[in-house]
């Protein structure tokens, strides 16, 4: 797994943010440059041991023309050197109207390559779709965007995404 | 004078079918508030008996899976075929526990031979679906078991509880996967909410059960009536006509009768949530229509379920000839309750570690390949051939 792998989940989800602009929002959408680094308190070092580690994007970031959020932040998580998975933790700004269910469909349905299914997962809703050799699992919570995505041959995603669920922003 | 009293009648003639065509948005209505049901009650935790009667020449077979849902990645089930208890399984995040309380009835659940099908979402365990290779590693024992220890074959013959620690099912079909019904019973139950969705889609229409219906018609409503004042609600769908023998589809191929065209569906809503889904794919009753359609007779001596079983395995081989699902001539029955109450799945206690990844859709990805070689050389032990060279 190398740097560019999980910038493609990351981009991919960038830009879909910035199409949602089109129709369910009645407040400007951020520039790419305007989007600042989130900074997520108290989170754990590592995730069912696998070290997380902050990824510098800010360069990515900045070419999207716009997008649906004001602040980001993603994480690798490492098994020695290997990533075995990323996180991506963004925050919408003002104008995304985060509660309408027909908001997060279209952000969700622009993640991923494959129709994304709905599950329960204790009291949260966790959408999952895949990518290429990636399980993609996408949550919100609150006005933030959650985006995992695991290596597919990775043995615990689901135990994973249980943990990654309890991480409050 | 006369001919404007008569654009007047006119036009009172046109007013009253305006009326009564918007009356039809009433299924409409009845469609999404059934959706909205299913969405309701597919969030919550529950305990469930999915039963599965299947009719084919040799007689009726029956498949049980009863069982309790906390969510989504946490479940238990029991199988049982014909009253006798089979199988038990415990799903919790990735892991899985398995034990059979009937080995012999191991070789449906065995993985299949040719390559297993593509699950979807997190996990997937569907033998290598997601990209992963999935070669035999001459390492470890078939299976991937440490030379020396016990194979999962081996435990679960002995009626032994066997945990894989990442080997739980790929995640349940998405609409539109082509896993086929009734390979695997424990996904067929918790895949009842998807299958009752791409039902309504199939149906020419839902309605809410009403008995004073100019169209309703007792002698073919297979299904019981809600008690009056239970506060149940029924929805019926409505199934389409037989395609006709000159119909094609997109290509070249006539088009078959399918499921949608012999399925009776009810589902029963309480409180706005589910509470049970009946289901009976009835051949019986369009047997004269097929006869008709397809220019042939039926035997008169021969009982009218025998003749529907004749009927379902001539469209089978066309069918399957053109790469569809065989249609599969049953009755099935969901029941819910406990709905949204405090259930917890606890793995048990007693269990060995190996990889399940012998059965279909469950253990590694990676451990696909020797699983399928430990389930082709248990099928050749149950059959008394020489197991295949590895």
């Amino acid at each position: 797994m190398n740097r560019l792998r999980f910038l493609g989940v990351f981009m991919c989800a960038a830009l879909a943010l910035a199409g949602c602009a089109r129709s369910d929002a009645s407040v400007a959408p951020t520039p790419g440059k305007a989007v600042k680094v989130l900074d997520v308190p108290n989170l754990p070092p590592d995730l069912l041991g696998l070290k997380l580690g902050k990824e510098d994007v800010s360069d990515d970031v900045a070419k999207v023309g716009k997008a649906f959020i004001d602040s980001l932040a993603l994480y690798s998580l490492r098994h020695n050197d290997l990533v075995m998975a990323t996180l991506q933790v963004s925050r919408f700004n003002d104008g995304a109207d985060v509660a309408s269910q027909k908001f997060r469909q279209t952000v969700v349905n622009q993640i991923g390559s494959s129709a994304p299914r709905t599950v329960r997962l204790g009291a949260d809703t966790v959408y999952l779709t895949t990518g290429t050799k990636q399980s993609i699992a996408v949550w919100f919570k609150g006005r933030y965007l959650f985006v995992l995505a695991t290596r597919a041959d990775y043995d615990e995603p689901r135990t994973l995404l249980r943990k990654a669920l309890e991480i409050r922003p | 004078m006369r001919a404007s009293w008569r654009r007047v009648g006119l036009c009172g003639l046109l007013v009253a079918a305006t009326l009564g065509l918007s009356a039809c948005n009433g299924a409409t209505d009845a469609e999404k508030r059934l959706r909205e049901a299913l969405r309701n009650t597919e969030k919550l935790s529950n305990t469930f008996l999915y039963t599965e009667t299947v009719h084919d020449k040799a007689g009726d077979h029956e498949t049980d899976v009863r069982g309790l849902v906390e969510d989504d990645f946490r479940y238990k089930a029991r199988v049982a075929e014909d009253g006798k208890p089979v199988l038990d399984e415990v799903v919790s995040d990735d892991a899985l526990a398995v034990r059979f309380l009937d080995p012999a009835a191991m070789g449906r659940f065995l993985r299949k031979p040719a390559e297993a099908k593509h699950g979807s979402g997190v996990g997937g365990n569907g033998g290598g679906s997601n990209g992963t290779a999935a070669t035999p590693d001459p390492a470890t024992g078939a299976g991937g078991t440490t030379p020396g220890e016990p194979s999962a074959a081996d435990l679960l013959a002995t009626r032994r509880w066997v945990l894989d620690p990442a080997g739980a099912p790929a995640e349940f079909a998405a609409p539109g996967s082509d896993r086929t019904l009734g390979d695997d019973p424990i996904a067929d139950a918790r895949n009842v909410f998807a299958y009752v969705d791409r039902a309504i889609n199939e149906a020419v229409r839902v309605v809410e059960f009403n008995p004073e219906s100019l169209e309703y018609r007792k002698d073919e409503d297979p299904f019981p009536t809600p008690e009056p004042h239970s506060g149940v609600t029924r929805y019926d769908f409505e199934r389409p006509n037989l395609p006709k023998a000159s119909q094609t589809g997109s290509g070249a191929n006539q088009v078959t009768p399918d499921t949608r065209n012999f399925r009776k569906m009810s589902v029963y809503v309480k409180d706005k949530r589910v509470i049970k889904v009946l289901e009976k794919v009835d051949v019986e009753s369009r047997l004269k229509d097929l006869a008709q359609i397809y220019d042939t007779k039926f035997p008169a001596d021969r009982p009218k379920s025998e003749l529907a079983a004749i009927a379902v395995e001539a469209l089978n081989v066309i069918r399957t000839g053109q790469g569809q699902d065989p249609i599969r001539l049953r009755d099935m029955e969901f029941s819910l309750k406990d709905l949204g109450t405090d259930v917890k799945v606890d793995m048990p206690t007693d269990t060995t570690k190996a990889s399940l990844a012998l059965l279909e859709n469950r253990g590694k990805p990676g451990d696909a390949a020797n699983g399928a070689l430990e389930a082709a050389a248990l099928r050749a032990r149950a059959s008394g051939a020489a197991p295949p060279a590895g």
